[in-house]
Formats: structure tokens, sequence, C-alpha cells
């Protein structure tokens, strides 16, 4: 049997204070330039160990920039979209987007790179709409999947309480779907980290730049400061998401 | 309060309601009893528009319900379903008030008003209004489904086989305290099941269906003594003494104890049928009859019930 929990409830927010803080630790960590240096050239002695162009720091900003731009991107459409194709008007639509959406993303990132070069040049702008089309996925097939996942007995009930289509849609058709809208949210955002590594062959920044640089000159310490930064944002953005997800949906098991 | 004109659904080929007339008078438990595919659901679905007939019309206190704007008219009537439908996403509180909150009542008025409905189900508010609609029970579950249709204090209450999916014990005593809130609240309640029993035991009138029709529209009392049709007769089947025993009260059969006290008793506030069963569990002829502080103030003879089991 369930314990009785008082009325008042410790602040869902409360469950971010651990992400938050591994954040502050994690970018304090990338700005300690001499024990990177100190550990690339234990790994690697005969080799330059840390890339002198920019700071880590500063490449993981970057990459940070590039990956929240374009998840920001893929949630303002995604999200409508989604949502649309799930709803009587748009259902006869719903083929075509999960189609498009799947296309976008079984097209290699740096095949779309290359052709997105001609229209938007050089730079992290490329990088972006390449991103954007790659994370689409995942955030409109788990919305469709959530919003479709809702009990039948439940939308009974809400019309019959006098939910308007609308209201319905609002208050309970998304917040139930919310959880699963959520884990595809966290799918995009780790897919698009990922895979932001690619950016600086068409001229864009974050922490695939010496990793690009490091292949190009044969130099296995620049590649394993690039991916070791990676694969350390990748893993705490994950854990971030699994927290936010706890504390948005108390009502789950 | 609700009347039924003619109505007619039409799935396709198929006939769901064959022109169902009907009148639910105020204050009354009317319930909607027969076989799974009789149309008694889909009747009930009528009256809050969540079906459209095809033909003829619902009159809600004597107003065409096509002529109000189905979500108003929903927030007007409580609604009960089977699988409960609560909001797995809002607290138990949060769920007996959506309906104020759709009538725009104000957070404290509707919190007290949820509050209160919760007490009058039995759930006492200090335990269950933060709990999440997983941490209940089926019985707790069913209950907070009943004080969130009576939030808005509705003149009319729809429910679709609310106790059909929680077990036997709970169902009996969820019947109970239906009756006795019902007793309190006097609401117009048309109540769907296919279980004969629990018609009887809570009708005020009984509306048995087969096939999109009405086969009979009687009290129980009524429907039990004299089936109208072959129908009737085969679906009351041959326990039908027995429940008519079940709305009998003990009161008004009680006599005088001559001699000495029998071994077993029932509670006066309890139904003949009780008493019978009780009977033939002992053996005996006369069962003792004792009231609320559980004092003998009677007895009750085989015979009288006998007599009135077979009374016309």
């Amino acid at each position: 049997m369930p314990r009785a929990r008082p009325l008042e409830q410790s602040a869902p927010l409360n469950r971010l204070i651990a992400p938050a803080l591994a954040w502050a630790l994690l970018l304090g960590l990338f700005a300690y330039d001499d024990l990177w240096r100190r550990a690339l050239s234990a790994l690697f002695p005969d080799q330059t160990p840390l890339f002198e162009r920019q700071t880590l720091l500063n490449l993981a900003l970057e990459h940070l920039a590039i990956t929240g731009t374009a998840l920001l991107a893929v949630l303002l459409v995604g999200l409508p979209l989604a949502v649309w194709a799930a709803r009587p008007s748009g259902a006869a639509f719903r083929p075509l987007v999960e189609n498009l959406v799947a296309v976008g993303q079984t097209f290699p990132p740096v095949a779309v790179l290359a052709l997105a070069l001609p229209f938007v040049g050089f730079g992290s702008g490329g990088a972006v709409l390449a991103l954007f089309l790659y994370g689409l996925l995942p955030v409109v097939r788990n919305t469709l999947e959530g919003l479709a996942a809702v009990p039948q007995d439940v939308l009974e009930a809400a019309s019959g309480m006098g939910y308007s289509p609308l209201q319905r849609l609002w208050r309970v058709e998304i917040p139930l779907a919310f959880p699963v809208v959520l884990s595809g949210v966290r799918a995009s955002a780790v897919l698009i980290l990922a895979t932001a590594t690619v950016a600086p062959l068409i001229g864009g920044g974050g922490l695939g730049v010496p990793i690009v640089a490091g292949l190009a000159v044969s130099n296995l310490a620049f590649v394993t400061e690039g991916a070791i930064a990676v694969a350390l944002l990748a893993v705490l953005l994950d854990w971030t998401f699994a927290r936010l997800e706890a504390a948005l949906t108390p009502w789950r098991v | 309060m609700i009347r039924f004109e003619n109505v007619v659904k039409r799935y396709g080929g198929f006939e769901a309601l064959r022109g169902v007339s009907l009148e639910v008078a105020a204050g009354q438990v009317v319930v909607l009893l027969g076989p799974s595919g009789c149309g008694k659901t889909t009747l009930l679905r009528t009256v809050n528009r969540l079906i459209e007939p095809t033909e003829g019309t619902v009159y809600l206190g004597g107003q065409d319900v096509r002529l109000l704007n189905p979500e108003e008219l929903r927030r007007g009537i409580g609604y009960v379903i089977q699988s409960i439908g609560l909001f797995p996403h809002m607290s138990v509180l949060e769920n007996v008030m959506v309906v104020p909150r759709l009538l725009g009542w104000e957070r404290s008025r509707r919190e007290a008003r949820a509050r209160e409905m919760l007490t009058r189900v039995g759930l006492e508010p200090a335990t269950f209004a933060a709990r999440y609609p997983r941490e209940l029970s089926g019985g707790q579950a069913q209950r907070v489904g009943l004080a969130r249709a009576l939030a808005a204090d509705p003149a009319v209450l729809l429910m679709d086989e609310p106790f059909g999916a929680v077990d036997p014990p709970t169902r009996e005593r969820l019947q109970d305290e239906f009756l006795k809130l019902q007793a309190g609240l006097r609401k117009t309640v048309l109540f769907v099941t296919h279980d004969l029993e629990e018609a009887v035991k809570l009708a005020d009138r009984i509306c048995l269906m087969n096939h999109g029709q009405v086969e009979q529209y009687d009290p129980p009392e009524a429907l039990l003594r004299d089936p109208k049709t072959p129908f009737v007769r085969d679906f009351i089947g041959p326990s039908r003494t027995l429940l008519r025993l079940s709305r009998i009260p003990l009161e008004g059969l009680v006599e005088p104890f001559n001699g000495k006290l029998p071994a077993a008793s029932v509670p006066l506030s309890a139904m003949a049928r009780e008493a019978f069963s009780a009977l033939l569990a002992q053996g005996t002829r006369s069962v003792a009859v004792t009231d609320a502080q559980g004092r003998p103030v009677g007895q009750v003879r085989l015979e009288t019930l006998l007599r009135v089991a077979s009374e016309e």
C-alpha cells in the first residue's frame, strides 16, 4: 500500500540541483587546461598534447551552442508538426510526416552537410540545418506515439466531463504523452550532440575542430581531446534529461 | 427529467437502438438492464451526446439536447464509466476538481467542494487528496470517479457499469454506499448494468432491453412478479422469487418471540432475503431479528417469508 504523502510536495526543481552542479563541474574541468595537457602528454608523449588554437572550454561552449540551436529548431518544428499529424485534422498527413522525418535520418549527416553547402554557405549554419534534419525523427516519432498511447477510457472520460477537443489536447493528451515526448527529445539531443562533431567539415566550430584537425595532421592527442570531451557531454546530457523526466512527471511509477 | 422519444441509432445496416421511448422521473434511479449488445450503453450515451441518435429526440429537463452546446451539456451531467478513466497525471483532488474548474469556479470554492465530495464517498481528504490514481485500489478509484462525477452538483448522473470491474465484496459495499448517498442527494440517475441482482438492488425502475428495444419498464417488484414477455421471463430466470425477497425489508415481517430465542440472528435493517438465507443455513424455522445495538427485538418465521414470496 502506498504511503500517504503530504499535499505540499518538495518542489520538483530540487531534483535538478544535482545535474546543475554536475554541469558546473564539467565546465570547470574543461577550463582546467593544465590537467588535460599533462594527461594527454602522458598518453601521447611524442605529440603536441593540447589543441592550441582554441581553449577546450571555448570549443565545448561552441559545441553546446550548435547542439542547442539545432535542438531548439527540432522542437519548434517537430512538436507542432507531430501534434498536428496526430489530430483528426492532420491525420491524412501522418504517413507523409512520418516518412519525411525518417528520410531525414536515413540520409548520412555528412551528405546533408555537403548538399546544404551551396544553400547556406560555410559556417555553423549549414551544420545546424543538417543536425536539425537528422534530429527530427525521434521527437516526431515519440510525440506521435505518445499521443496515440493515451488510454481510450481517459479520453472518453475527458470528453464526458465536458472538455472541448482543444482543452482535452492541452490538459489531458499532451500531459499524458509528455514522458514519451521527453524521451524522444532526450534521444534527439544526444544524437545531435554526438553528430555535431562533423560540423568543422563545412567550417562550423565545436569539439569536432580538434578531432578533424588531429586526423588531418595525424595527431591522436587532438582527436582524443575532442572525443573524450564530447563523450562526457553526451553522458551528462543524457543523465540531465533522465532527471528532468523524473522531476516533471511525478505521477508516474 | 430525461425523456427519450423514439430514439433510433443505426451503424451502417446495424440497428443498435430501434425506437426507444422512455421517461425517467426526477430523483429516480433507473437501471438500463440487458445482455451485452442490447443497446443500453448506446442509449445512455445519447443523453450527454457522446452518441448522436440517427432518429428521435432526447430531452433533458424538457429541452432537446441537440439544441445545447455539447460541452456545456456534459459539464452539467455527472458521468461515471466502468474503467473509471481517472486522469493519471492529476492528483485525486485535481481529478475531482475537473468539472468545477471547467465551469470556472474559484480555486478555493472548487477545492472545498472537492474535499467535501471525497468525504462524502468515504475517502479521507487528508489521506487521499494528494495521491495519484496509480496509488489507489480499484474500489478507491471508483469512489474518486463518483466524487468527480458529483463535484459540480449535477442534477443528472449517468453511470455505465460503474461497479463492474471491482471484486464482489467491494461491489456490494459500493452499492450500499451509493444507495445511502442517493437517499440524501436525490439525483436523477441512469445506471447501466447487465447484472440482474445489482439492478434489483439499486433501481427505482428497471428498463430491461433486448436488441435495441425496451422489453419491459417497471419497478423491480413488478418486473419480478409479472414478466411481460418470454425474454423477460428467461432473463430473470428461476431465482426471481429469491430476488423479490431482496426487495422486501424485514421491518413489517417481525413478530414477537414465542418460546425460546432462535440461535441465528439478522439485523433489522436487512432485507427478507438475508433472513431466508440465515434460515436455510441454520435449518431452523425462525430467526431472531436484532436492532442496531444488537439487542433482539423479535423473530421472523419461515412461514411469513414463504407467504410474502408467493404474494401477488
